[in-house]
């Protein structure tokens, strides 16, 4: 009988077609995710290389960096970004490779459209010049993100050289409390560990509230797994992701689907596999969390003090805090509560899915946001927006004074031109509060949906509750 | 690819820890007509992180003329971590960099600098603070080959890289002629797989 296995070295060993020394392997991957950034830059790489792409019905792509949010959404007039947009396009239709163009109802974020369109299934590779790529392991997907010389290579060949990860296993203990997320569970792991817990390792989540979350939420979860250093992240595939892909419009059908849907079952970790790390995180006591500094580690539950730099496990860390401090205007040892912000962006394939924006939406119905904010809600597909303003949620957000968008990362990465401008705090539901992310001298606070919307309506950094308090 | 024997050069600390690819290699430079080199490391490197007035930060290491030209960089822990964009490692290249000495690095960033020419090697946390006490008292030699650090003071210090990563940087191997080399051992792959995973193929490119 073979060697107990984890979920991650099934999915890993089932795609590999050579050993190429170092522990190097030369690895098949399912699904080639091409966005406006990396995609042109590595189809361009190719061409000057005079190769065919390998394998264009693995292709899928579309812009979504690029894409301006703005209502009635066009593509970005801002010099340079001709070079990227068109490119997939033309590429796309002479190569026969599936491209959802900024007008296609299928369009929007990559993360987001993967998952909802079923082109991402349990134990398929995914690979997209994006790291925030761990995102599709919410499906039970090997999915991770490489940078252009990668990518080139696998539009060349079909394949990825990498080595197997190490495996880690983070187990999360007791009941999610009542308003606290996946976002906040993610968070609270960087904080207690730091950003490079888990490099090196592929990261499976596990735990009754993971089972228990939906689809959405092990998206959520598996997309912050880079920023713990993580390259891969995932959840054991179950009866809910079964449920979830069914009907979707790339899922297989009828016989098909019940043969992959036999495969799909088998694949969890064996009981007895062994893991090079396995940590434990207790939940039932977790708050609500937010980021105080420029890194996703510099987090703190909302009812908690910014930290002192001498607080800090070591110098070189104490320093980091202290420019971090100073980059975002801060004071240590004052509460988070309380701090005045100035914009707010609900979206992000963090955290811009349906029941992010009805999570939002809970908190926002009857108020306004405070005067002087800027609040955006980007949903992070067509299919997510469409399905929102179905219910009707983008009245309820509108109504209270929010800007309701287009589908794009927006303010996530600001690749569109969209900033927060100089100086500007923002609360954000996005992945990283890096310096300069959102603009330059930009300072951004990560958080939860929920957390986003109540900080709109009181024009600060606040608790969720007592937002909803004001409600009655 | 290009590749790497010896380097003999200063070097040049910047030993904060979790120096992220947002920081090294900012979006600017792909959506405007700023050259990577110019929008490098902008939030610390100029006033505001402003990338065009562009006013010197002089209290950044790589704005200090006794900094100006080292080849190499001591960095500090997890230093790459963050974005997949593979212009953090032309960043480097664009300034002249041929080597990065640290404790750990980001995963994405650490192959993409391969891919790049450029030398990554994972040194103990103490060790790359010794070499930094260094920086001021002459050149470092480095040897991919022999897998040594001579320091300025003529103290030798031993590293290891991955052998495959290594031969690929002394060799200059370009890895996608090697992969097309396999060209039958991928097709052999797929014609098997069709036939156990045909879902994964079938999914329709309408």
């Amino acid at each position: 009988m073979s060697t107990p296995r984890t979920l991650v070295a099934k999915i890993w060993d089932e795609h590999v077609v050579a050993e190429l020394g170092g522990g190097y392997e030369l690895l098949f991957v399912d699904r080639c995710y091409l966005h406006d950034l990396s995609g042109p830059i590595s189809l361009r790489e190719l061409k000057a290389r005079g190769l065919p792409l390998a394998h264009p019905e693995l292709i899928y792509s579309m812009p979504d960096h690029l894409v301006s949010s703005k209502p009635g959404q066009q593509e970005s007039g801002l010099a340079g970004h001709a070079r990227y947009i068109p490119v997939l396009r033309e590429e796309s239709a002479l190569q026969n490779f599936s491209f959802f163009d900024i007008d296609d109802d299928r369009q929007g974020i990559i993360h987001v459209v993967g998952p909802e369109q079923g082109i991402t299934l349990p134990g398929l590779t995914a690979v997209c010049g994006d790291s925030h790529t761990s995102t599709h392991g919410g499906i039970g997907a090997l999915a991770w993100g490489v940078g252009t010389s990668d990518l080139t290579h696998l539009l060349a060949t079909g394949c990825l050289v990498d080595q197997k990860p190490k495996m880690m296993r983070i187990t999360f203990e007791g009941s999610l409390p009542s308003g606290v997320t996946a976002k906040d569970m993610i968070l609270s792991v960087i904080a207690q560990y730091g950003c490079k817990l888990g490099v090196g390792y592929a990261i499976e989540y596990a735990g009754q509230s993971v089972t228990d979350m939906s689809i959405e939420s092990r998206l959520t979860l598996c997309n912050l797994s880079i920023e713990l250093g993580a390259r891969w992240g995932i959840v054991a595939p179950d009866d809910a992701t079964l449920s979830y892909l069914q009907g979707r419009a790339f899922t297989p059908k009828d016989e098909d689907f019940d043969r992959a849907a036999d495969y799909w079952r088998s694949l969890r970790s064996d009981d007895d596999a062994s893991f090079d790390r396995e940590i434990v995180v207790d939940i039932s006591a977790l708050q609500s969390q937010i980021t105080w500094g420029t890194n996703p580690s510099h987090t703190i539950g909302i009812n908690e003090n910014i930290p002192h730099p001498e607080q800090a496990p070591d110098v070189e860390v104490g320093e980091g805090w202290r420019q971090a401090l100073d980059y975002m205007g801060l004071e240590a040892g004052q509460p988070i509560e309380g701090t005045v912000i100035n914009q707010v962006f609900i979206g992000s394939c963090t955290n811009g899915r349906l029941a992010d924006l009805e999570e939002a939406a809970t908190v926002v119905r009857g108020q306004r946001v405070a005067p002087g904010v800027v609040a955006w809600v980007v949903p992070g597909s067509r299919r997510v927006k469409q399905a929102a303003e179905q219910q009707g949620l983008d009245k309820v957000f509108e109504a209270a004074g929010f800007e309701w968008r287009e589908p794009s990362c927006s303010l996530c990465s600001a690749a569109n031109g969209e900033r927060v401008p100089p100086k500007w705090r923002c609360v954000s539901t996005s992945n990283r509060n890096y310096m300069g992310r959102q603009g330059p001298a930009s300072r951004t606070h990560l958080a939860s949906p929920q957390m986003a919307a109540a900080a709109a309506i009181a024009g600060k950094i606040v608790t969720i509750e007592s937002v909803r308090a004001l409600a009655q | 690819m290009r590749k790497f024997d010896t380097l003999v050069s200063k070097a040049v600390a910047m030993l904060t820890p979790d120096i992220d690819t947002d920081v090294i290699a900012p979006l600017d430079s792909l959506t405007s007509n700023k050259s990577v080199a110019q929008c490098a490391f902008s939030a610390l490197r100029y006033i505001d992180g402003d990338m065009d007035r562009c006013e010197p930060n002089p209290e950044f290491c790589l704005n200090q003329d006794i900094n100006k030209g080292a080849q190499i960089l001591l960095a500090g822990e997890n230093f790459g971590c963050g974005s997949s964009r593979e212009t953090a490692a032309q960043s480097l290249v664009d300034l002249g960099f041929r080597c990065v000495i640290g404790s750990s690095f980001g995963g994405i960033f650490f192959e993409n600098c391969f891919k790049q020419g450029l030398l990554l090697i994972e040194l103990p946390t103490r060790t790359v603070e010794q070499l930094a006490q260094l920086v001021t008292a002459g050149e470092f030699t480095v040897s991919l080959k022999a897998e040594v650090i001579e320091t300025p003071t003529r103290e030798r210090i031993g590293f290891n890289v991955n052998s495959w990563r290594r031969r690929s940087l002394l060799e200059g191997l370009d890895a996608i002629d090697l992969s097309l080399t396999l060209i039958d051992q991928i097709e052999e792959f797929t014609r098997h797989d069709k036939a156990k995973r045909p879902w994964v193929y079938s999914a329709g490119a309408s």
